[in-house]
């Protein structure tokens, strides 16, 4: 199998300055010898990525995440580690490799505001080497693919932030880029436009092979864009499996709505408890371990007629904060009944 | 084919500058503002006998030309800094092409364009002042001809893209201190007192006139309005030479600077 990116043990560090005391000597101390400490962003991580292959990226805040992206794109050298993307070392290649990635950082741009997109397309093509006959193509083809036209011609800071961002992902992909880094690409969206971005980049992917690494804190771009997740925290790989399995490892509760024709369902079974009850309607958080969701169906029918039954799983939300936490998935606090 | 691109990003950045309509009428009407007030105070000061060595309309010219480079130098310095504050700079420099040079030559561009329309506007100003000073009958050009005036005109050109080198290096002092509005407020204040923003260093003392001959500054503003309202040959060659060392030299130091820069984003992380 190729891989699009190939990282092992990978390590980097920063010099951090320490805070001075609060104090007149203690700044004045600071600022003619100033204390440092050695702080470790990125400590041991390995991972590899297949060609086409969408993958989240996904840690708190401070948890080595952009230091990660920023050696993946040569912008940082690594202090030890082997990396290896699209068959390229980053740091030493860093001219060849940017002709073959692209990037979205969700809180920047690079279009500029007072002008229309396709300026911003036209300069990218020179700066990608792109020839006029291949440009003319890519950006017919994105347009379509993006639905640009309309807005096409207006000044950047006159669209809609989702507009905007569509054209961000369009000057993104205008030099056919083999990797897509994703930072954010949904922040600020409305509900409609988180969707079609999402949309708009899985289609890319599967229409044209592109790998995507993605950071977000939003679960739903991880759910909705990705079949793999990598979790990290203070630098360390904590997670690496795909969509499903992380669902399957970490989900030990699902909830049940049971709609019956009985206005209370006095359902007992063992790690099954009511989380919320109105007349003909229970909320239950079921144990799978302790009682399988067929078992609890099952003794819910011989207690009533069912007329509607919905089973939910956590939010993945909850699943990655129980990763952070190095905890398995805990129910929600039990809530009364209204 | 890397210089295509470099042309391509100043020519957006040109267009942009365009497009900012709002910015562009301040300039106009600030530059306006500032020789229309210093066409009056010339006209005060020569009435009461203090002007002599150069006449109302030489210093008119002077300070048309002066003005015109302050103010059609972008803030450079500013957009660099945003980058490196904003964390902009990693979008830019995963690309195919210098950070430093592009940024750079987006100056240009936007430089270029503010000298066309501040220029046309300026100069025509200025013309119309110059002559109101010293009579109907009187040159609308400086004393040096309309000769003077366009060698002036060109080393401006090249004194404002100096200029534009030493923001720049001022933007990229943002990798290591994030704020570079210290930096720009002392080098700007530097750059208005030595450089002769307002009078020509001639009507300078001489002990500030040496101090300033041994910095930078006059080759960013003095040199070339010197020349725009007429100088001695060998002033012009000697200040076009200056000012090629200061251009040789300060590339460098902004090339070692952004080398600096990048280690500085390497050990602290950006």
């Amino acid at each position: 199998m190729n891989h699009a990116i190939e990282l092992r043990d990978l390590k980097k560090s920063f010099r951090t300055r320490k805070a001075s005391a609060p104090s007149f000597l203690g700044a004045v101390r600071g600022l003619v010898s100033p204390q440092t400490k050695l702080f470790c962003a990125v400590d041991g991580i390995s991972f590899s990525i297949a060609e086409g292959e969408r993958v989240a990226f996904i840690g708190p805040n401070g948890a080595g995440k952009s230091t990660t992206l920023k050696i993946l794109s040569g912008i940082l050298h690594p202090d030890e580690g082997y990396v290896r993307v699209l068959g390229l070392t980053p740091a030493d290649d860093r001219t060849k490799l940017a002709y073959r990635i692209g990037t979205v950082f969700g809180q920047k741009s690079q279009l500029w505001q007072e002008l229309p997109a396709s300026d911003t397309f036209r300069l990218l093509a020179r700066i990608y080497d792109l020839p006029e006959a291949r440009f003319r193509s890519r950006l017919s083809a994105l347009i379509e693919l993006f639905e640009l036209e309309p807005f096409l011609a207006q000044p950047v800071r006159k669209l809609s932030l989702g507009q905007r961002m569509r054209c961000e992902l369009a000057c993104s992909l205008l030099h056919a880029p083999k990797l897509l880094f994703l930072d954010e690409p949904t922040i600020g969206l409305d509900v409609t436009a988180k969707a079609r971005v999402r949309e708009l980049v899985r289609e890319q992917s599967e229409r044209e092979g592109t790998s995507v690494l993605l950071t977000s804190h939003d679960t739903g771009d991880t759910e909705q864009v990705c079949e793999r997740v990598i979790v990290i925290n203070h630098g360390k790989l904590l997670f690496d499996q795909s969509l499903a399995s992380l669902r399957a490892r970490f989900i030990t509760h699902k909830r049940v709505t049971l709609v019956s024709d009985t206005a209370s369902l006095g359902l007992i079974l063992p790690g099954v408890r009511v989380i919320a009850r109105e007349p003909y309607k229970t909320k239950l958080e079921v144990d799978i371990r302790v009682s399988p969701i067929a078992k609890v169906v099952e003794s819910a029918l011989a207690l009533a007629n069912l007329q509607d039954l919905t089973i939910e799983d956590p939010p993945l939300e909850q699943i990655v904060q129980a990763i952070y936490a190095g905890t398995s998935l805990r129910p929600e606090p039990e809530r009364e009944a209204s | 084919m890397k210089l295509r691109k470099y042309l391509a990003a100043a020519s957006i950045a040109a267009a942009e500058a365009n497009a900012a309509r709002a910015a562009l009428i301040g300039q106009l009407a600030f530059y306006a503002l500032v020789l229309v007030l210093y066409a009056r105070i010339w006209q005060l000061i020569a009435q009461k006998g203090a002007l002599a060595a150069i006449g109302r309309g030489d210093l008119l010219w002077y300070l048309a030309i002066t003005e015109w480079i302050a103010l059609s130098v972008p803030p450079l310095h500013l957009e660099i800094e945003r980058d490196v504050r904003s964390g902009n700079v990693a979008y830019a420099l995963p690309r195919p092409v210098s950070y430093l040079w592009l940024r750079f030559c987006e100056g240009l561009g936007a430089m270029f364009l503010r000298m066309l329309l501040l220029g046309m506007f300026g100069f025509g100003l200025c013309a119309i002042l110059a002559r109101s000073a010293a009579g109907p009958n009187a040159s609308m050009w400086p004393s040096g001809g309309p000769l003077a005036l366009l060698c002036g005109t060109l080393t401006a050109v090249v004194a404002a893209a100096l200029n534009l080198v030493f923001r720049t290096l001022i933007g990229l002092s943002a990798f290591f201190v994030q704020d570079t509005s210290p930096v720009y407020w002392v080098w700007q204040k530097l750059s208005f007192a030595f450089g002769g923003l307002l009078f020509p260093l001639d009507m300078y003392p001489d002990s500030l006139q040496s101090i300033a001959a041994a910095t930078p500054f006059p080759s960013l503003l003095y040199a070339p309005g010197r020349i725009a309202i007429g100088a001695e040959p060998a002033f012009a060659w000697r200040a076009i030479a200056t000012l090629a060392v200061w251009s040789i030299m300060s590339v460098l130091c902004v090339h070692l600077a952004f080398r600096r820069a990048q280690r500085a984003l390497e050990i602290n992380g950006g």
